[in-house]
């Protein structure tokens, strides 16, 4: 069986292709060395409709499946994990939240600006004890008349102080633990929220990270995403889905690595000959380009089963415990090729190392990825 | 309201191309498929001019089987329809083939204002298409063109020669041929391409274009194509003296002619 | 958690270490991390217990101390910093080349100059010469009672700031590796220059710079053993020096386990529960244990041949091998199990990750501890 892409999809990899090497490749190292958020190059992803890519069209996406969008992301990955972390949390966690979950009301009145770029979503998912001895970091939701009362600490959170729109999970019943996990709709305008700070990280720099903080923000019921309760079990099915885009960065900074090691191994003679001809580094570079082919179909065959509307939670799972793993093991190798040089702040393999963990991290309140599948196996 | 045609080439991208290292030939068997640079600069140009004045964009190809996959491509670029000749006749062919494959199917439509082409395509380069097609549809070519307006039914035409730059003017349809000068060409956006597979596409048959047996038989013929490789001479010049080395390399550089 | 192999002197020395790591590295390894800047005060911080010429044999000046012991010490040190550890482990690396060649007269100048506190610098590597160190061509030409030193040095460890140090340069090119001697250079000597400074992605505070030699005039009694034999001197050095490496990644290895430790019992999940508790985390966190412990032993092994006196060179590019295999892994580990906290600034383990990296690398790749280990089991 071998697998094709649509001629649709193939001119989406095309132009996005197109576009980070126009647009996002020539400012990739300074994002990463000045930590700023991309506006401008967001702006012109908007632009090119990237940011509602498999959104549904009535709300001004473009509708071109899950399959296309972990296409665009790819492409985006190889030139900056940065910038495609930003859109990941954007369209698989927090427009995917109210696409899912949303009610008619709440999807029409937010995904247009979602799908046309006008406002950035984020995803607060609680983290409580995230920091040892940073403070509880339950955010917890009161009902009071018509709205609820959001009350709380939140960290680590991508896109937050520049996002316009939060999916924010609090907790409507704080003694019942996971299962009192509600999700709510918050617009960052909203008084009572503050970033209190962003936080610094090994990489995908320019992808913010905030700690947001809840004082009486006042939430109306309208904006209750899915029903009290249902939080934790809609937070997973959305992880879910980003880790198959997530799955796509891994593919995407792995191969632009390998590639630079490739590129390396050429030219770089030791003993009399370019150390690419050294069984060694062969064994390295096959090893990983094996493991990158592998991944790169996994993450397409289950971007695939999203597409379809059909079961993906157990292959989601498999893609991220696959992608960490060989995405790690790549980078080692990536910058062990590529020896002292490598190891350079003005080589672009270390921001590639610093990068790609980043990618495979998930939340640690999330179910571990082998929980998932080896609760699909015994069901 | 201008009716625009524009030709464009489906090639090989040189990217992808592999050198043969012992005789040189060219290993294509990994190589996709693109529209031709320049040419995407004529598509360009095209879509700025009736998106400043209204009207149409049409786009025409002749090549071999392959050309089917650049459809949605072009139609996602500005063009609003595309016509092509998919054709074995298209492996031999040479720009007098073209010019006579193109000027048919142009013949078989309404007239267009104006027809623009790449300058050059990306593989062959041989500038003839443009000149070629203006001749057998009587129409004036303008070539060289890095600027290109519309007033009415003058078409202004600002022309990039050696040494300087001529401007001209035409009143009523031309052909013109594109440097890459004259724009960047945008990159569609993903709502474009999705919209492309919307857009109508026709099929053209030689058999049904009243071409005679010579207008497809090329007038040149291929006898090779090689690839061209950067030789390291991998010489050292280790003399104790470094003025020594220096001269020795002087004389070596212009033993090859080089200085 | 005392090793009882470890000899009451040796327990001291490492309790002794480990206070001095406590409280001179580990509240300001991040800040210098942070900055890149070289920490000169620790300089000056360690001659005050003793601890900065451990590699001095006792009658030139040294502490005494067997090798087992600086192997001790030196773990604690990358405990508590790798960049730190790279620099205090410098001297050693420097002054073997004059415990292998160094007539009385050589050792003391080079060990004088240690033990007053200066540091020792080691200036193998070259642009066109990494895993290849015979490629050199920097050169050295005997004219009267001097030699006369040029070329490029980079990578050089220290030798932005070091007050004496060890250069490798060609007495005959024509001769490839058989034509590489060993040089004593003073800081002082007019024609050196330091050229720029490595932007590293780890090690950060570790001062890694470029070395120009410019008609370097020499004294004809700096020449260390004889002409030709610097690839030999080089290849013993970093042979007696690839446990010390070892022992500092064993030191990296154990901080990211006991991070990881104390952050799986004092995390609690969103039930409440420490995610220590579950079997899976518990499982993972005693595999890096065993990895640290292995490494730590077989560490330890090659140290204990050599203190016997008996061959331990393929013993010391196994623990080489091994131990910074396991820092890298470790520590890759560990921000994985943290996760977001783990990935950003707020912890530590992400810088970790970064300086593991350069162990793998440097004093011998792992490819080239391979060459040797096979070198010696198949011939």
């Amino acid at each position: 069986m071998s697998y094709a892409l649509t001629e649709e999809q193939e001119l989406i990899q095309q132009s996005a292709r197109e576009f980070t090497q126009e647009y996002i490749e020539p400012i990739a190292t300074e994002i990463d060395n000045t930590s700023a958020y991309p506006r401008a190059v967001i702006r012109q992803m908007a632009e090119h409709d990237f940011l509602g890519l498999y959104l549904p069209e009535v709300f001004g996406g473009t509708e071109a499946g899950y399959l296309s969008y972990v296409l665009m992301i790819e492409e985006i990955s190889k030139v900056s994990g940065a910038v495609a972390s930003i859109l990941i949390n954007h369209a698989s966690l927090a427009a995917y939240s109210i696409n899912c979950f949303g009610t008619a009301e709440q999807k029409q009145a937010y995904l247009p600006d979602l799908c046309s770029g006008e406002k950035l979503g984020a995803f607060a998912l609680t983290e409580p004890g995230a920091a040892p001895g940073a403070g509880t970091h339950k955010v917890v939701a009161t009902k009071v008349g018509d709205n609820y009362i959001l009350t709380g600490h939140k960290c680590y959170i991508a896109n937050g102080g520049v996002a316009d729109v939060y999916v924010v999970f609090a907790l409507t019943n704080p003694e019942a633990g996971a299962k009192g996990m509600s999700a709510f709709i918050v617009d960052a305008s909203t008084a009572g929220l503050t970033v209190s700070r962003t936080i610094g990280k090994m990489g995908l720099r320019g992808c913010p990270s905030a700690e947001l903080v809840f004082e009486n923000v006042i939430v109306p019921e309208a904006n209750l995403l899915g029903a009290e309760g249902a939080g934790m079990k809609m937070a997973q099915v959305a992880q879910l889905v980003a880790s198959v885009a997530e799955g796509a960065q891994v593919v995407g900074i792995a191969q632009a690595a390998m590639d630079d090691a490739v590129k390396y191994g050429k030219q770089r003679i030791q003993f009399g000959r370019p150390i690419a001809t050294f069984p060694a580094i062969q064994t390295m570079l096959a090893e990983m380009a094996t493991n990158i082919y592998m991944a790169r179909l996994a993450v397409y065959d289950v971007a695939s089963l999203i597409e379809k509307g059909e079961p993906f939670a157990k292959e989601a799972a498999m893609v991220k415990l696959f992608t960490g793993r060989i995405g790690q093991s790549a980078l080692i190798d990536v910058i062990q090729i590529e020896g002292g040089y490598g190891y350079s702040q003005e080589m672009v393999a270390s921001r590639y190392y610093r990068d790609i963990k980043g990618a495979v991290i998930s939340s640690s309140s999330a179910e571990f990825p082998e929980k998932v599948i080896a609760s699909d196996l015994l069901a | 309201m201008p009716k625009i045609l524009v030709c464009y080439k489906w090639v090989l991208d040189e990217q992808d191309i592999k050198i043969n290292p012992g005789d040189l030939s060219l290993d294509t068997s990994r190589a996709k498929y693109k529209i031709s640079d320049y040419d995407k600069n004529a598509i360009e140009a095209a879509t700025q001019l009736v998106e400043a004045h209204e009207g149409s964009v049409d786009a025409l190809t002749f090549g071999n089987d392959k050309v089917k996959q650049s459809l949605k491509d072009v139609l996602s670029r500005g063009p609003g329809k595309v016509q092509w000749i998919g054709d074995p006749a298209f492996e031999q062919a040479d720009a007098f083939v073209t010019a006579n494959v193109l000027a048919a199917a142009i013949r078989n439509n309404e007239s267009y204002d104006l027809i623009i082409c790449g300058e050059g395509s990306a593989d062959s380069y041989s500038q003839q298409v443009a000149p070629r097609l203006a001749t057998i549809l009587g129409i004036p070519a303008v070539t060289f063109v890095q600027e290109l307006s519309i007033d009415g039914s003058r078409i202004i035409a600002t022309r990039k020669l050696g040494d300087c730059t001529e401007v001209v003017e035409v009143q009523g349809s031309a052909v013109i041929s594109v440097l890459p000068e004259i724009n960047k060409p945008r990159i569609p956006s993903l709502k474009q391409v999705m919209a492309a597979s919307k857009k109508p596409s026709q099929e053209l048959k030689i058999a049904d274009l009243q071409l005679s047996t010579e207008d497809l038989q090329a007038k040149t013929v291929n006898l090779s194509v090689k690839g061209y490789v950067m030789n390291r001479k991998n010489i050292l010049f280790k003399e104790t003296n470094q003025a020594d080395n220096v001269a020795k390399l002087v004389a070596s550089l212009a033993q090859e002619g080089v200085c | 958690m005392a090793d009882m192999t470890l000899t009451p002197k040796q327990q001291e020395l490492e309790q002794l270490a480990r206070e001095f790591t406590e409280k001179h590295i580990i509240p300001v390894a991040s800040e210098w991390d942070e900055k890149g800047e070289f920490h000169q005060f620790i300089l000056e911080e360690v001659k005050k217990v003793g601890l900065n010429c451990m590699a001095v044999p006792q009658e030139y000046g040294g502490p005494g101390f067997d090798s087992l012991s600086q192997s001790v010490v030196m773990e604690q040190f990358g405990y508590g910093c790798c960049g730190f550890a790279t620099t205090l482990g410098g001297n050693g690396l420097s002054s073997y080349p004059l415990a292998i060649a160094g007539t009385d007269e050589q050792k003391k100048l080079y060990y004088g100059r240690l033990v007053a506190g200066g540091s020792g610098g080691f200036a193998l590597t070259e642009p066109g010469a990494g895993s290849d160190a015979g490629s050199c061509a920097t050169v050295a030409k005997l004219d009267g009672d001097e030699w006369i030193l040029n070329g490029t040095k980079c990578f050089a460890t220290t030798c932005g700031v070091a007050t004496i140090m060890i250069i490798f340069a060609s007495t005959d090119p024509s001769k490839g590796v058989k034509g590489l001697s060993a040089f004593i250079v003073e800081k002082e000597r007019a024609g050196l220059t330091v050229g720029a400074t490595e932007h590293k992605m780890g090690i950060r505070s570790s001062n890694t710079v470029e070395l120009l030699l410019k008609n370097v005039r020499i004294p004809k009694d700096h020449l260390l053993g004889k002409e030709g034999e610097g690839m030999k001197i080089a290849m013993k050095t970093l042979d007696m020096a690839r446990p010390i490496v070892a022992s500092m990644a064993v030191g990296v290895a154990q901080r990211a386990l006991d991070a990881t430790i104390k952050f799986a019992k004092e995390y609690l999940d969103v039930n409440g529960k420490p995610i220590g508790m579950n079997q899976a985390i518990g499982f993972k966190i005693s595999d890096m244990a065993i990895q640290v412990e292995a490494a730590r032993q077989l560490v330890r092994n090659a140290l204990r041949l050599k203190d016997a006196g008996v061959p331990y060179t393929k013993e010391a590019a196994m623990a080489k091998t091994f131990a910074t295999d396991a820092a890298m892994s470790v520590s890759a580990d560990a921000v994985g199990l943290m996760g977001h906290y783990g990935y950003s600034k707020d912890s530590f383990v992400e810088k970790l990750m970064r300086d593991a990296k350069v162990t793998q690398i440097y004093e011998g790749t792992n490819q080239v501890q391979r060459i040797v280990i096979s070198g010696i089991l198949l011939r």
